[in-house]
């Protein structure tokens, strides 16, 4: 499997476009498409669906990147994700730890990764996240563009 | 002292339901029950809202058969309209409806069910799952979610997206398909066409080794419903209503969309949120029927392409009526798979789906629209209200599950009757439960309009009512 700096870095923003911040991570994931170096390759869904593990399971690293039901004093977290069998399925949708399991098994490679959470407190019916949680998603595409720099300095090595 | 099992909720099925046995003073199963215990309530608060938007909203229902919905409530939108739909547009619908047949299947037979086949109704639970299915056959695993993503991703070439895609609409589609999508579509096709062939090939040999379960999984005499051609042909979009019963006998033929309420009746029942519809020639509940797989095919005389047509007729070959067994809805629908990817392949060679020619403009004509297609759970009713203004003022919605509401029963007892022994509920007893109902591929968000994830609970009760065992999956 790939493993190589030629591989891409993906980005993957999850979330519900009509439910106010769970946006956010679409939202970030977004606003990183814009500034990304070459070789990150940006990604929004609705659902995280099995059919990603094969592109997962080629990339170089993903982060994950998802809003968060918490307060909007929270921080943005970022985190490192690991494999999580337990929750892994075949079904409409799964959570990046389970996605790295699937890439993992059925291609035999599951990059490293992290996950971004965003806080969001609202989750009402509206194209229109609250200005607080956009904040937040600025806030984690900041942290993503830092992310996906360190990972650039890093070069080819895995971890 | 009778007593009642309950399954609780049930597992790998859209929705949340739960199932709940009855014993009787000999503690023998005295009937079944498959409650669904979710309700969201559209037709309702649906009311007052312009139909213009009832694609995008009902779409909502569900995030699994989203497509479904769509184009029911645009084929409402055009009775409302009184307008015919261009044939360009008619074209690609059903590219997408196909698109969603070929996901949904896939998703069915691989993801969702292929743990049991391969794995065994009895093996340990702890690896009765995606996992276990992956050390079975990792290529098969594979392969089925490369043949889903190839579905979903004709919905996504033509929507824009493969969830909830704002595209189709009262009056045709907002979009033609590309020149590049045409590409990617044929591209993967061989792929396609190689991993149907290869799980119906899979399936077929392991026919002798599922006797047990193709007689015991919900095996009992019904009526069957779906749309069909003009000539009888299977249909997934177009086409009107028929019936059959089980011995294949053809009980109601051609009825129109706006005629529907003159075969089909809506009981309830104070234990379930699912309505009960039923033939009404026969009423209820001796009128159920079932939709779906398998009642396309049996419904249908032929299909149109000569690959299909083999397989339905050896499908058909089964039986000298209907196909009556549950179990063999999964065959059914890889059948469908075959005949989705069929017609795919002539979509993409018909220039038509370039056409920019694909929406009719109109007010409203008519006060009151029906919308019948054929999702891949069975088929589905969208049937609107409105007045002058286009405002909705009743929304009916009749969904393949619900229609499946008294098989789902019936199998679930049948299955109950074979193997539940004594007041303990036991795993491969839980498991097989599960199992016929997954037969159907039920979706519980669509049939309550409902949406959640269908984890299943089974109790077992005691003739007083009193809960003796209760298994429960998350």
């Amino acid at each position: 499997m790939q493993s190589n700096s030629a591989a891409p870095i993906l980005v993957i923003g999850c979330g519900n476009a009509i439910r106010e911040d769970d946006a956010a991570g679409i939202c970030a994931v977004e606003a990183v498409e814009a500034q990304a170096p070459a070789g990150v390759l940006c990604l929004t869904r609705h659902q995280l669906s099995p059919e990603l593990a094969e592109p997962i399971s080629q990339a170089r690293a993903v982060v994950f990147v998802d809003a968060r039901a918490d307060r909007l004093d929270q921080p943005v977290l970022v985190e490192p994700l690991q494999t999580d069998p337990s929750g892994a399925g075949l079904g409409h949708f799964g959570s990046g730890g389970s996605l790295l399991a699937l890439a993992e098994a059925l291609y035999g490679h599951a990059p490293p990764a992290w996950l971004v959470t965003i806080p969001g407190a609202s989750f009402g019916f509206s194209t229109e996240m609250t200005d607080a949680g956009h904040a937040g998603a600025m806030e984690a595409a900041k942290r993503i563009l830092g992310l996906l720099a360190e990972m650039a300095g890093v070069g080819s090595t895995e971890a | 002292m009778s007593q009642r099992i309950v399954i609780d909720p049930v597992t790998r099925i859209e929705g949340h339901a739960k199932i709940s046995i009855q014993l009787d003073d000999q503690g023998q199963v005295e009937g079944a029950r498959f409650h669904v215990t979710e309700f969201r309530g559209f037709e309702k608060f649906c009311l007052g809202r312009p139909f213009w938007e009832m694609p995008g909203i009902t779409a909502r229902i569900c995030g699994i058969c989203p497509i479904s919905h769509i184009l029911g409530s645009a084929k409402a939108g055009d009775a409302i309209l009184s307008v015919k739909v261009s044939p360009q547009a008619n074209k690609l619908r059903r590219l997408m409806n196909l698109g969603q047949f070929v996901q949904s299947h896939a998703l069915s037979f691989f993801h969702l069910s292929a743990p049991d086949f391969l794995l065994g109704w009895d093996s340990d639970p702890a690896t009765r799952n995606v996992f276990g299915l992956i050390k079975a056959n990792p290529e098969l695993a594979r392969k089925g979610i490369r043949l889903r993503q190839f579905g979903q991703e004709i919905i996504s070439l033509l929507g824009g997206s493969k969830i909830h895609p704002a595209w189709a609409v009262p009056g045709g589609v907002r979009g033609p398909l590309t020149a590049e999508g045409i590409d990617w579509i044929k591209g993967r096709l061989p792929e396609a066409n190689e991993t149907a062939e290869l799980a119906l090939t899979l399936f077929k040999g392991m026919m002798d080794k599922f006797k047990a379960e193709t007689q015991i999984f919900g095996n009992f005499p019904s009526l069957f419903m779906s749309l069909v051609g003009p000539d009888g042909e299977w249909e997934h979009h177009d086409g009107a209503l028929r019936f059959v019963d089980a011995a294949g006998n053809i009980l109601a033929d051609h009825v129109a969309a706006a005629d529907y309420q003159t075969v089909i009746g809506e009981a309830v029942e104070p234990w379930s949120y699912l309505k009960f519809p039923y033939f009404k020639l026969m009423g209820y509940p001796a009128g159920g029927y079932r939709v779906g797989p398998l009642a396309r095919l049996n419904c249908a005389e032929h299909m149109q392409t000569p690959r299909a047509e083999r397989e339905l007729q050896e499908f058909k070959s089964l039986s000298s009526g209907s196909v009556n067994n549950t179990f063999l809805y999964h065959y059914a629908r890889l059948v469908e798979i075959i005949a989705a990817l069929d017609t795919i392949e002539q979509l993409v060679d018909d220039p038509d789906i370039l056409s920019d020619m694909v929406r009719a403009d109109a007010g409203v004509n008519n006060l009151r629209g029906v919308g019948i297609t054929e999702a891949p759970r069975g088929t589905l009713f969208h049937d609107y209200t409105v007045n002058r203004d286009g405002l909705l003022e009743h929304v009916n919605l009749i969904v393949s599950t619900g229609q499946n509401n008294l098989a789902m029963n019936r199998t679930v007892e049948q299955i109950a009757r074979h193997y539940v022994h004594g007041e303990k509920i036991e795993e491969g007893m839980l498991n097989r439960v599960e199992a016929g109902i997954r037969c159907y591929d039920p979706c519980l968000s669509c049939s309550t309009h409902a949406v959640g994830q269908m984890p299943m609970e089974v109790s077992l009760l005691a003739a007083d009512g009193s809960v003796l065992d209760t298994v429960a999956r998350a």
